[in-house]
């Protein structure tokens, strides 16, 4: 099974990741990232879809981010 | 068909979950590497799940193996001689990877921003008044032009300012780590993207530092995700597929 201290979202600092993000940063990773082997038949198809609705999820959901380290305390 | 997973080091057991499409992951031993995969009729179709079901056994694997590079997910092979072929292409960049990337994991680290300014840094916010009065005779074209010009300047200030912060950010954090990949976005959300393969041990100091040197800059956001198999870590340098 897998054990929840490799789930993206207990590593998020400062406050919860939301589902869209933890999803974003994970399909960033098997859809753009990694080896790459020759010879393989690629399955393309749904690739740049997926990264792109991701992407702009992501970048809406940084206005929810915390604006500082938690118990900073400092004004933003 | 064959379903890829990940090329490894000494996973002793294939990893407990599931893989695309529920099918059962299965080592290969191919010379020095073991290869996770799973058999299909057909080529699985590129689903959402299946995507997530491809890393779920790839982070598997970063807990069982001495050294994991993920693969692509979408890479089928037709049958294993095809795929023992393409392992034996790239089997020295393969080996050499993995050495790399043993013992460590991937910290994922974004930084978002403010592109207006909000740190006290001079960022020219406010659009200039227009220009059909300034100097008199101007015209439409003249104002059009004016318009360019200080559009232009603001996106120039914008983008320094954007290389200034992201440099101090990961100027930082950088040295703690053993390899990194970072992009200066400086979109509106997005200051920073970048990853950093550090020692197993090293992810708390990191995150510590990144967190710290956020904290010193007012307005920017920071979102630490990971540890994560070494995606960003298993390409090879000049390879990048699609541009």
């Amino acid at each position: 099974m897998t054990a929840p201290e490799r789930v993206p979202a207990d590593r998020v600092e400062g406050g919860e990741l939301g589902e869209d993000v933890a999803l974003v940063e994970v399909l960033d990773r098997v859809l753009g990232q990694g080896v790459v082997l020759v010879g393989d038949i690629t399955l393309a198809v749904a690739e740049i879809d997926l990264v792109r609705v991701g992407l702009q999820l992501f970048v809406g959901s940084t206005d929810t981010l915390p604006r500082a380290a938690p118990g900073d305390g400092r004004a933003p | 068909m064959i379903d890829v997973y990940a090329v490894a080091a000494g996973p002793r057991r294939p990893p407990g979950v599931a893989g695309v499409e529920g099918s059962p992951v299965e080592l290969l031993d191919h010379r020095a590497l073991v290869v996770a995969v799973s058999r299909h009729a057909a080529a699985p179709p590129p689903t959402r799940a299946a995507a997530l079901a491809h890393a779920a056994v790839c982070d598997e694997l970063q807990a069982l193996a001495e050294a994991v590079l993920p693969v692509r997910f979408g890479a089928v092979y037709a049958d294993e001689p095809a795929l023992r072929a393409a392992l034996d292409e790239r089997h020295a960049d393969l080996a050499a990877g993995l050495d790399h990337v043993r013992g460590r994991v991937e910290v994922g680290v974004r930084v978002g921003w403010d592109p207006a300014g909000g740190d006290g840094d001079p960022a020219p916010s406010a659009p200039a008044p227009p220009a059909t009065g300034a100097g008199g005779g101007g015209g439409p074209g003249r104002a059009y032009l004016l318009d360019r010009a200080a559009e232009e300047r603001r996106r120039g200030a914008r983008r320094e300012r954007a290389e200034r912060l992201a440099a101090a950010v990961h100027g930082a954090v950088a040295p703690l780590a053993a390899d990194s990949r970072h992009r200066v976005l400086a979109t509106d959300g997005l200051l920073l993207s970048a990853a950093y393969l550090v020692d197993r041990p090293g992810v708390d100091g990191l995150v510590v530092r990144a967190r710290a040197v956020v904290a010193e800059h007012p307005g920017l956001a920071l979102l630490c995700t990971g540890p994560w198999p070494p995606y960003h870590f298993a390409g090879v340098d000049g390879e990048v597929p699609g541009g």
